[in-house]
């Protein structure tokens, strides 16, 4: 009896209760925090929608990520000149960095979704606000396709419709660093917002100490300099 | 006495159209007004090769018409001679439709002259060309039996030189003037003709009856220029219909990449990039040039990315003639993969951005690089994607050199170019002076601030001398 059962389960034909899916592969973060809160870290491949106002640290909280690539890193339609400098003091090969700044945001997708299923590379960062539902699901097959991690940096909007992300985050700032909330996971629940003190890794971009902020000057200040 | 073979190709033209088979076609010699090639409908249809355009016309009703173009086939010929160039070495060009090719130096090589022959017929007919050929131990004797549609390759001297004698003089090369002349004086063939002493025939007629009479025979040296293959590939196709919609020209021109692919690969080397000219109803043409950073030979490969180009194109007239040749090339590289890490995807990151790049246009996908310059905005360039250097020759550095400082604080977004600053902030850190540039005229006094902006975003800031506020760049 029992070796059937076990050549039933063998087969996966049976389904018990104590059975769990494997947890998918992580990628730590560098922030202990936020691995603690995600159950590990980001995931090693899928969709990550981010979404955040521009300028509070969304980039800076993926750099240990990109730091861990070794394959290329494509920054697709950033807001601006994307800085050589930063990423290079940062510690990130240059030579492994694409920069696209496609005319339309078809070409957008598309350039995105070439990149992701290639297999040359390691991360795509794709600045867009809004997204359908299909192509995300589109991104994501080929992101498993080129195991390939895929950013969605997005605006502060908070209105669509849920995606098919493999993970949300919502960022807000805060004195010492970033307010996160995880708005989805998958094979987890979403986490409401919590403080990530990011005072450790870059202490010029906490604001605690009230002493070391010098108010702007204002007209009356440029008179006297 | 070397052996030689001639191959003559009586409807070249013809055979090199792209065209619907469904009609009747003949090619028409303007000048002289007779029909030169003809497909095979025309011929069932009882037109024959030397008719008027006018018998034929009522022979056939719905006829299709083409003139006679010597240059095309003279293009025809070097694509020939190119493409049987792997196989013999000296080949020499018979304009407008013959090739010569020496097969004495080739014997040793492909152990026989039957070896040799089915090795160059198995590369001829890969080809559509329809040919007649022959072998003779001189260059003219070879040509008059080919053009006889003698069809035998054989090295029996006495065949050779009796299948010789049997022929008309008509058939040989000489004019028309001497041909009356000799059967005047009953010389009607070749055999007739030789059989006359040098001798005689030097008094009776002029020299060159006697240089050509030497030169069929063998007995006078016959030079012959021999053809060497050029570096580059460029060859076209008329197309028979005129094409409006790019995505028909796919299947021409993959016909022509099929023949790069075979042009590469004998040569073992890699297309990187490619220019196809679309000449145009109008008169003008369109240039289009499409590059692969990895190099590629495979036809395949080349048609994903003219699909992609071709995405992005206008045509302001119907395309008539295709015309692809290569820009640069390169000698084949070994590729290496890391055996660990094993291949990951389909496309290395370099056949990704031809791939990026044809769809996008070549300036819509850069690389970043950082110069020695001291001001923000020559610091950090753009520049051609994987090269690691900067564009400038003046500051040229590469990435490397430049020591990594994580303290060194950098904005991750730069704008396109400062703007006032308009808003409330709080300073966080600075300022850091830049006052430099003074070698090439672009003089820059700056103060860099760190600042935090009300609504929680931390911003790069300057103050010139002046006084004045501007934002230069977002820490994202």
């Amino acid at each position: 009896m029992s070796d059937l059962i076990d050549l039933l389960e063998r087969k996966r034909l049976i389904w018990q209760g104590r059975y769990s899916q494997p947890a998918p592969e992580v990628v730590s973060s560098g922030y202990p925090l936020l691995d603690e809160k995600l159950a590990g870290g980001l995931p090693k491949t899928g969709v990550v929608s981010i979404q955040s106002s521009i300028g509070i640290g969304e980039l800076r909280i993926l750099m240990n990520i990109l730091l861990s690539k070794s394959r290329l890193v494509v920054f697709i339609n950033p807001p601006g000149f994307l800085c050589a400098e930063f990423l290079y003091h940062q510690g990130i090969d240059l030579n492994n960095v694409l920069v696209i700044y496609p005319r339309r945001k078809n070409e957008a997708l598309w350039a995105a979704e070439q990149c992701l299923k290639s297999g040359a590379c390691s991360a795509v960062l794709l600045w867009q606000h809004a997204f359908e539902i299909h192509q995300v699901k589109r991104l994501k097959i080929a992101c498993d396709e080129g195991d390939c991690l895929q950013f969605l940096m997005r605006g502060c909007a908070r209105t669509e419709a849920s995606l098919p992300v493999s993970l949300s985050m919502h960022l807000a700032p805060h004195s010492q660093g970033l307010d996160v909330s995880i708005t989805k996971r998958k094979g987890g629940w979403p986490i409401p917002a919590f403080t990530l003190d990011v005072s450790t890794y870059w202490p010029v971009f906490c604001y605690a100490k009230a002493s070391n902020v010098i108010p702007f000057p204002t007209a009356h200040h440029q008179k006297i300099v | 006495m070397s052996l030689w073979i001639y191959l003559h190709f009586p409807a070249l033209q013809l055979n090199s159209l792209h065209y619907d088979q469904s009609h009747g076609l003949v090619i028409v010699d303007g000048r002289r007004n007779e029909i030169v090639q003809l497909n095979q409908i025309a011929q069932e249809n009882g037109i024959k090769q030397g008719l008027g355009l006018a018998s034929a016309a009522s022979l056939c009703s719905d006829l299709q018409v083409l003139q006679y173009d010597p240059s095309c086939e003279a293009a025809k010929l070097k694509e020939i001679a190119h493409w049987l160039y792997v196989i013999t070495s000296d080949i020499s060009l018979f304009e407008p439709n013959g090739l010569l090719l020496r097969a004495s130096n080739m014997l040793t090589l492909y152990d026989g002259l039957s070896n040799y022959w089915e090795s160059l017929a198995a590369q001829l007919n890969a080809l559509p060309f329809d040919y007649s050929f022959a072998s003779g131990y001189s260059p003219f004797a070879a040509r008059v039996l080919a053009r006889k549609c003698f069809n035998r390759i054989v090295d029996s001297k006495e065949a050779l030189l009796s299948e010789l004698k049997r022929c008309a003089l008509s058939e040989t090369e000489l004019t028309p003037k001497q041909v009356a002349k000799l059967t005047r004086v009953g010389v009607n063939t070749v055999g007739d003709l030789l059989s006359i002493p040098m001798a005689d025939v030097a008094k009776r007629f002029d020299v060159d009856l006697v240089n050509y009479v030497g030169r069929l025979t063998g007995k006078f040296h016959h030079a012959v220029e021999f053809y060497h293959p050029p570096e580059k590939f460029n060859r076209y196709l008329d197309l028979f219909f005129e094409v409006e919609n790019l995505s028909l020209l796919e299947k021409p021109l993959l016909k022509l990449l099929s023949q790069l692919q075979a042009f590469l690969r004998i040569r073992d080397q890699y297309a990187h990039e490619l220019s196809l000219l679309l000449t145009l109803r109008n008169n003008q043409s369109c240039q289009i040039s499409v590059t692969s950073s990895a190099g590629e030979y495979r036809q395949e490969a080349w048609l994903t990315l003219f699909q992609l180009k071709f995405e992005s194109i206008k045509l302001s007239a119907p395309v008539m003639r295709i015309t692809l040749s290569t820009e640069r090339v390169a000698a084949r590289q070994g590729e290496m993969a890391d055996i660990f890490e094993g291949k990951q995807g389909k496309l290395s990151s370099l056949e990704l951005l031809s791939l990026l790049q044809a769809k996008l246009g070549e300036s819509a996908v850069k690389g970043l690089c950082v110069t020695e310059d001291p001001r923000p905005h020559l610091s950090s360039q753009f520049c051609q994607p994987f090269s690691g250097t900067s564009p400038l020759a003046t500051s040229i550095s590469r990435n490397s050199s430049i020591p990594r400082n994580k303290s060194r604080l950098r904005p991750s977004i730069l704008l396109p170019s400062p703007k006032l600053l308009r808003e409330r902030i709080s300073i966080a850190q600075g300022p850091e002076r830049v006052s430099t540039g003074w070698w090439d005229g672009q003089v820059m006094i700056r103060d860099y601030f760190i600042a935090r902006a009300e609504n929680g975003s931390w911003l790069w800031v300057f103050r010139t001398p002046e006084q004045q506020w501007f934002l230069h760049g977002v820490f994202s």
